[in-house]
């Protein structure tokens, strides 16, 4: 029950403080592969994953680190949000149904680059 | 096709492994065989259903209701399996009994039959879903042929079973006399490895509060993706990179269950009518 309000309480604590608002990062699934592959996120700031499956076969998104795994039907997107995480840490993800190369990562850093 | 095999077999071992262990520990309940075939009937029509839908479904499964989905299933798994547990280490006495005595047939319960079968169930709902989504995928993607993804399947199928026949056999040998309390304590872990898993989930999904960062990391050690990993994580709930909340999930589902399966009992006097 505590859980549920959370939840409904969350789209309004969002705009408190500018580091709250989510980094989108847009990854695109591909020929089985992870575009882009590498991508550096900022610390301590939550993140927007938005994963496009452009191929003709589903895919399942997976991060052990993350505590992600759902099912990417073709030509759908999938988003996920993602919680404020510690700095110099990666957090693999790879395609389940393609693992031998949908590999990839965030690479989280104090100070992120730009997109 | 081997790569058909691998993905099936990796989905097949985790209801292999709830299965097997389940099997062993509800040993002497009578129709157990028989009800562990309806529940995986059940099972795979359920997930052959939702997978039929997957398409319709999609817009849906762009968002969390997939991660409750999971979720939901694995905290089930966990109840399932404590119940059985509870229940066999109440009513053990008399099963023993009923095996001795037909007479006494009746006597004594049938529960956890029906809670080991609808285990299996829900066990296969969640990985074959997802394994019947990669293999309608697979056959879809030209580069194979049905005839190929048939055969990895069976391939994949035949090697989960070996792995469960190798596993109930191996628990049942073991533990001689006392397999209920090797299995319990198996499916103690299996069943804190779960729950830590539903709750990794609800967090993520934002269903909980608390974070990811994790308390020790060894995915570079021993990834959790690897066999090896996967194999103790469906066994053991290892976790590569588990987090607080996580943890706490796993000590205190742990303890619990042991309790469970443990607990002291009134002496047979009393328990007797």
């Amino acid at each position: 029950m505590l859980a549920v309000a959370g939840w409904l309480a969350l789209p309004g604590a969002i705009p408190a403080r500018a580091d709250d608002t989510p980094f989108e990062v847009r990854i695109t699934i591909r020929d089985h592969r992870f575009e882009p592959a590498t991508i550096e996120v900022p610390a301590d700031r939550p993140l927007k994953l938005i994963v496009t499956n452009a191929d003709a076969t589903p895919e399942e998104f997976e991060s052990i680190g993350l505590k992600i795994e759902r099912v990417i039907p073709p030509g759908k997107t999938a988003e996920f949000t993602v919680k404020p995480l510690r700095p110099n840490r990666n957090y693999k993800f790879f395609g389940e149904f393609h693992p031998e190369t949908a590999q990839g990562q965030l690479v989280v850093k104090t100070e992120a680059a730009g997109k | 096709m081997s790569q058909v095999a691998v993905m099936v077999f990796r989905e097949a071992l985790e209801v292999v492994v709830v299965a097997a262990l389940l099997l062993a520990a509800t040993r002497g309940v009578p129709g157990r065989w028989l009800w562990a075939a309806l529940g995986a009937g059940a099972g795979i029509l359920g997930a052959s259903i939702i997978a039929f839908f997957a398409e319709q479904l999609a817009d849906a499964m762009a968002g969390s209701s997939q991660d409750v989905f999971q979720a939901v299933i694995l905290l089930a798994t966990v109840i399932l399996v404590a119940w059985t547990i509870a229940w066999m280490r109440g009513h053990g006495r008399e099963i023993a009994a009923q095996a001795r005595d037909t007479g006494r047939r009746i006597a004594a319960g049938t529960a956890p039959r029906y809670l080991m079968a609808t285990a299996i169930a829900v066990s296969i709902l969640r990985d074959g879903t997802e394994l019947a989504v990669f293999l309608v995928g697979a056959g879809m993607a030209s580069q194979q042929s049905l005839g190929s993804v048939l055969a990895g399947f069976a391939i994949g199928i035949a090697g989960g079973v070996v792995v469960g026949i190798l596993l109930y056999r191996g628990v049942m040998a073991a533990s001689l006399g006392r397999v209920f309390n090797a299995v319990a304590a198996l499916l103690a872990f299996l069943g804190a490895g779960l729950a830590a898993q539903a709750i990794g989930i609800l967090c993520t999904a934002g269903w909980l509060p608390s974070g990811l960062d994790p308390v020790w990391d060894t995915e570079d050690v021993l990834s959790q993706a690897s066999d090896l990993g996967r194999f103790l994580h469906t066994l053991l709930g290892y976790i590569s990179q588990p987090s607080a909340a996580q943890l706490l999930t796993y000590g205190a589902t742990l303890a619990f269950v042991l309790w469970l399966g443990f607990r002291r009992l009134p002496s047979p006097a009393a328990v007797s009518r």
